[in-house]
């Protein structure tokens, strides 16, 4: 080679080396801007009712007694820091938006603690991406998860742990390490659990590379230290503080229990993040060369998109979940019609609480009559892997907006057992005392409420309502909710089925105001219930200068099917009579005819009627996952 | 600026100094002050806790002073009123028997105005050392964490004796329930029952703990309601069939039913089950396995045919809430008679419920031979339409309290329930209205001196239940009561339990949860039933 072209050649390598470390640049930036986008689309663009519901289900209070209750149990102080982190989901692009910031913290934290520079970066989005799968992969589980402020625990743990890797790192001298390791899991295991137990892991991974590798013998004084921790530290703590810790779960703190077969999947992300470190603290770190592979160099990137694109995978996508959150959130502000359009989008088999709640609007908007076999019905199981029954969902909710005060009132009070005190439980008892007067009560629970962010203005509006029950009767919701709750009082139980025990309460109530006696004729309807129906409709009948279309239908066919009442002197509308009449001769010409084949061209004709719903549709009878055992 | 430093300090001493002292001039408050807890016009022990408290009256300041006849008067600033122990034990002990006087100043609008003072009295007779009860959410079928507690009536020292959560995993919960205790733990024997994941009754005797089933065929259940004998190794234990219902409207919210009850005497020696006979002369009523009636003959311990064995499920008496009197030579309880109509005996006394009234009877104990004397009916609550429940008598024998309302046993969800006080030597008795309020009054222990009852009420918010006391004097009067009191006086504010089953106790309970865990997780001996 001569000078010139060696000259030539040493010229062109700091170039390329330029060139190459621009596009390193560039495309670390694209991946970045893939990463925060693919977390706003998750959080923000396609789980923000979602996310508003966990901080509902969740609760952050500014009091003595709260902090005292968060901080008692192991990992106590994540998990308050956790819930005061998930209430800024009551504003979910601000959640989401404080959510992301976290998340690139961590894989900061993450760059430093194993060095990843230049086209090593998108890996240390891996871990961010497996946290925000925590929370993706929830849908339904969020109901029954035992962790406050779950969403960020995950985080917090993640950082406790890269932190102490961070530090570990610095620290070169054998007695400094074993120190360290000590403090680290007296302190962390109670701050952050399980995952200092790891992070105590870890530092064993890196003495015994450190043995291994560097033939440091020495090393293995901090290992024994970190293996011993790892053991006896928990059991230290469980025998002089912590008096309310189940032995067995004392290495699991702070991580769910994801228990049963179908629900072990959910472990996945924390398999990622596991695997990552164990992975990341035992590589052997090599300086890039002319040598270096293709494959190796594009490893980080295909290792981020592979991430990623098993994060959307796993990511729990069910329309269904959608649409009852998005319900129920119209519900709760009082916007029925917004429940109705929601419902008329349906595409797929709505589950029950969906046709709850459409049956609700119905009802609320007085449509129900006319409308309620217009929707769609069906009975589809809740999708999720954990055992969910739809009174954990929203029993409350129901209850409440059916009158249904004490049982209200007793749902959330089982649910506060269960699963600690949230912001939607509170609102319910608050509710719920308020309508029934109990001052002293409402308060009580009012008073939590003024001492969160969020929440603070609802219990202030509400206070006056505490203060002077006369004014309930001034708002239209209270008044509706109160006219359904003029029973008699009944010794009863619902053996945690929701929609049985309401529409059975309704359908054999006698009497009442004008609007329990149409829930009744309503509830009969639903539960194809001839002998309860008669009353109810002779009544309304009489008091009412119109029928409801569904009403008329199902006058005419009971009618027809039994003749046992004289409906001679009932105005049915011309409509409906014909339409009856159509529904007689179709029904001889397909009377040879199987059900299967008939059935579609039923729902053709008559599809929005309630002789379509009394012939076809079986959904109260198949009742999926709603069993009488709440607990098995 | 060193002068601006100086002139600070000096300004903060003054300060500090101007608060230490009660205002000399002040003008009397023409409104209400509102305290929490309201302490006033009480009789309290010599030896009880600070009487902490909150004043929520708007102020820039606020001084309190407590005083008697002897000793130093306290001053507390502030709004939340947090008296020093040490101090408040001084002034209490050199003041038996004397008034003890709450002066509130605050300042509003740059004056310092008086508001009357709050008198409280002390009483020259001391409470136990200490209380155990259950925390327990109220109104519910599922449980989670559920704890008993000693807590010192001396100071605000809390001890967690039990915490279910140590053996509650996910949806498998564990409850427990009825503490108990021999002649106030003096010899450290007590039992408690642990329902779900590790069931079995607990019992802590002789320094020895042990694990034991009760439930035994022939029984309507395992052992429910306790009452040690006062001397002897004995339990008298009711077995009770419960059921547990929810009002749609009514706001008592739940009532809980004994379909079936009956009683039965334990030995923890001999971890045998004797049960206690029918009253003679009172027809038996059907057993499951024989459906004729038989009627006991007049001397019980002649009884040797089917007549003496076993509880008759169904057999048309219901009785619980068995009670030692201080001699141990009669044992107290309620029965209700229930005549079953319909089938299904769970529909039928829901049906009924109204109308099951409970009356509390003795029956004489022989101590040598175990056997039970006739029965004697002390309150006849069911002919005045009440039912009377947890019959306690007090330790000198001379008194019985006990609970009474609308009907059924499970008072604490009846609001009409009220303590209601028998001389048992004029066999007449009286509400305690002073102590009762128009909320639920239930479950009531004696202090082992008799001079103090402690019991559970719902008189703040209807539905949390918080324990009071009262001064009950010699003369058989019973004082206005107060409320337990905390270090936080917030504290039962912000506390979403209910206190439950409060018992006095004079030694403290020495087991820790590690070993009490250790017996709860072991092998139950079963008992044996022997008739």
């Amino acid at each position: 080679m001569n000078a010139q072209t060696k000259k030539h050649r040493t010229e062109a390598a700091p170039k390329a080396l330029k060139h190459t470390g621009k596009f390193i640049k560039i495309q670390n930036l694209t991946l970045l801007g893939f990463f925060v986008l693919f977390i706003l689309y998750q959080t923000i663009g396609q789980n923000a009712s979602f996310l508003w519901k966990t901080q509902e289900l969740d609760l952050f209070a500014f009091n003595q007694r709260y902090f005292l209750d968060a901080i008692e149990g192991i990992g106590g102080l994540s998990v308050y820091l956790g819930s005061f982190l998930t209430q800024f989901f009551y504003i979910p692009w601000l959640g989401s938006l404080i959510y992301l910031a976290l998340l690139l913290f961590v894989s900061y934290l993450t760059s430093k603690a194993f060095n990843l520079k230049g086209r090593a970066i998108p890996l240390a989005f891996i871990p961010s991406l497996a946290l925000l799968l925590t929370m993706c992969e929830l849908g339904y589980m969020i109901y029954i998860l035992k962790i406050n402020g779950y969403v960020y625990v995950t985080v917090l743990g993640v950082i406790g742990i890269l932190w102490g890797i961070i530090l570990f790192q610095k620290i070169k001298r054998i007695h400094f390490q074993v120190i360290y390791i000590l403090a680290y899991l007296l302190v962390g295991y109670p701050v952050f659990g399980a995952y200092a137990l790891f992070g105590g892991g870890l530092f064993l991974l890196y003495t015994l590379k450190s043995v291994a590798l560097e033939k440091n013998k020495a090393a293995l004084i901090p290992a024994v230290t970190a293996l011993s921790g790892i053991f006896l530290i928990p059991i230290v703590y469980y025998q002089f503080l912590y008096s309310q810790t189940i032995f067995k779960n004392l290495s699991f703190a702070l991580l769910p229990a994801f228990n049963t077969g179908s629900e072990k999947i959910l472990w996945l992300p924390f398999v990622l993040i596991a695997l990552f470190f164990i992975v990341a603290v035992l590589w052997k770190q090599g300086k890039e060369s002319k040598k270096t592979t293709f494959v190796r160099k594009s490893a980080p990137v295909f290792l981020f998109l592979s991430t990623l694109v098993i994060v959307a995978a796993f990511s729990y996508k069910d329309e269904n979940l959608k649409t009852e959150l998005a319900m129920q959130s119209a519900s709760e502000k009082g916007n029925w019609n917004e429940v109705l359009r929601i419902a008329q989008k349906q595409k797929d088999e709505p589950t029950r609480l969906i046709v709850m709640n459409t049956n609700l609007a119905l009802f609320k908007l007085n449509l129900a009559g006319d409308k309620m076999f217009n929707y769609k019905d069906g009975n589809k199981a809740i999708n999720t892997p954990g055992n969910i029954f739809p009174m954990q969902i929203a029993g409350k909710f129901f209850y409440y907006q059916y009158g249904k005060l004490n049982y209200c009132y007793r749902w959330c009070m089982e649910e506060m057992v269960e699963f600690k005190m949230n912001a939607n439980n509170l609102k319910y008892f608050v509710l719920s005392a308020t309508l029934n007067k109990e001052t002293a009560l409402a308060n009580k629970y009012n008073e939590v409420l003024k001492s969160t962010l969020f929440y603070k203005s609802w219990a202030e509006k509400q206070q006056v309502f505490i203060d002077d029950p006369e004014t309930i009767m001034t708002v239209p919701e209270y008044t509706d909710i109160m006219k359904l709750n003029a029973f008699n009082n009944v010794l009863d139980g619902d053996n945690s089925m929701l929609e049985t025990y309401l529409l059975n309460c309704s359908a054999y109530s006698r009497g009442g105001n004008p609007a329990l006696v149409t829930l009744s004729i309503l509830s009969n309807l639903q539960m194809k219930n001839i002998e309860r129906f008669w009353p109810g409709f002779f009544l309304y009948a009489r008091t009412h200068d119109r029928i409801p279309v569904h009403f008329q239908e199902a006058a005419l066919l009971y009618y027809y099917l039994e003749h046992k009442v004289d409906i001679s002197q009932v105005k049915f509308d011309k409509q409906v009579m014909d339409d009856f009449q159509l529904l007689l001769d179709f029904s001889k010409k397909q009377a040879n005819y199987p059900e299967e084949t008939t059935r579609k061209l039923y729902f053709n004709q008559f599809g929005g009627t309630f002789w379509y719903y009394y012939f076809f549709v079986n959904t109260l009878m198949e009742k999926k996952k709603e069993t009488s055992d709440y607990y098995n | 600026m060193r002068t601006f430093n100086l002139t600070c300090i000096f300004c903060l001493i003054i300060l500090f100094i101007a608060c230490k002292h009660v205002p000399e001039t002040c003008s009397d408050a023409t409104d209400t002050l509102n305290v929490y807890p309201e302490y006033s016009e009480a009789y309290i022990p010599y030896n009880i806790a600070p009487l902490n408290f909150i004043i929520t009256n708007k102020a820039s300041f606020y001084l309190t002073t407590i005083s008697s006849k002897n000793g130093k008067s306290l001053l507390i600033k502030g709004k939340e009123v947090r008296i020093n122990l040490h101090d408040w034990k001084k002034l209490l002990e050199s003041n038996k028997g004397e008034a003890l006087c709450f002066d509130i100043y605050l300042k509003q609008g740059g004056r310092w105005y008086k508001y009357p003072t709050i008198k409280n009295h002390i009483a020259v007779e001391p409470i136990d050392g200490y209380i155990v009860y259950r925390w327990i959410q109220p109104l519910y079928t599922t449980y989670e964490d559920i704890t008993i507690n000693q807590r010192s009536l001396e100071n605000f020292d809390v001890k967690r004796i039990y915490d279910s959560r140590l053996l509650t995993v996910e949806r498998s919960g564990q409850c427990v329930n009825c503490h108990s205790f021999q002649d106030y733990n003096r010899q450290g024997n007590m039992q408690m029952h642990f329902r779900g994941e590790s069931g079995g009754t607990v019992i802590l005797s002789d320094n020895k703990q042990k694990k034991i089933n009760t439930k035994v065929e022939g029984l309507v259940s395992g052992a429910v309601y306790p009452s040690w004998h006062p001397t002897q190794h004995l339990i008298a234990y009711s077995v009770n069939d419960i059921g547990q219902d929810f009002h749609t409207k009514d706001l008592q919210k739940t009532e809980v039913l004994d379909t079936r009850s009956d009683l039965i005497l334990y030995d923890v020696d001999k971890n045998e089950i004797t049960t206690i006979e029918a009253p003679r002369g009172k027809p038996r009523g059907i057993s499951d396995s024989k459906k004729e009636s038989c009627v006991l003959p007049a001397n019980p311990a002649a009884s040797s045919g089917e007549c003496a064995r076993g509880i008759q499920a169904g057999d048309g008496w219901l009785e619980t809430f068995p009670y030692w009197s201080p001699d141990g030579n009669s044992l107290y309880f309620s029965v209700a008679r229930y005549e079953q109509k319909y089938a299904f005996i769970d529909a039928d006394i829901v049906n009924q419920h109204e109308n099951i009234k409970y009356n509390i009877v003795r029956r004489p104990f022989n101590q040598a031979n175990r056997l039970f004397g006739a029965v004697d009916t002390i309150v006849s609550a069911s002919s005045i339409g009440k039912s009377a429940t947890f019959p306690r008598v007090s330790p000198d024998g001379k008194y019985l309290l006990f609970s009474m309302g609308d009907f059924g046993n499970f008072h604490i969800w009846h609001k009409s329930s009220d303590l209601y006080l028998m001389n048992l030597e004029t066999r007449t008795y009286k509400n305690l209205e002073t102590v009762n309020s128009p909320d639920v009054e239930s479950y009531h222990a004696w202090s082992s001196n008799g001079r103090w009852i402690i019991f559970s009420s719902r008189r703040d918010d209807g539905n949390y239940t918080r324990l009071y006391i009262a001064y009950f004097d010699k003369n058989g009067v019973a004082h206005k009561p107060f409320i337990l009191p905390q270090k936080n006086p917030l504290f039962d504010r912000q506390l979403f339990k209910s206190y439950n089953i409060p018992e006095f106790i004079v030694e403290p309970v020495h087991t820790n949860r590690h070993k009490l865990l250790k017996t709860i997780t072991g092998e139950a001996e079963n008992a044996r039933l022997v008739n």
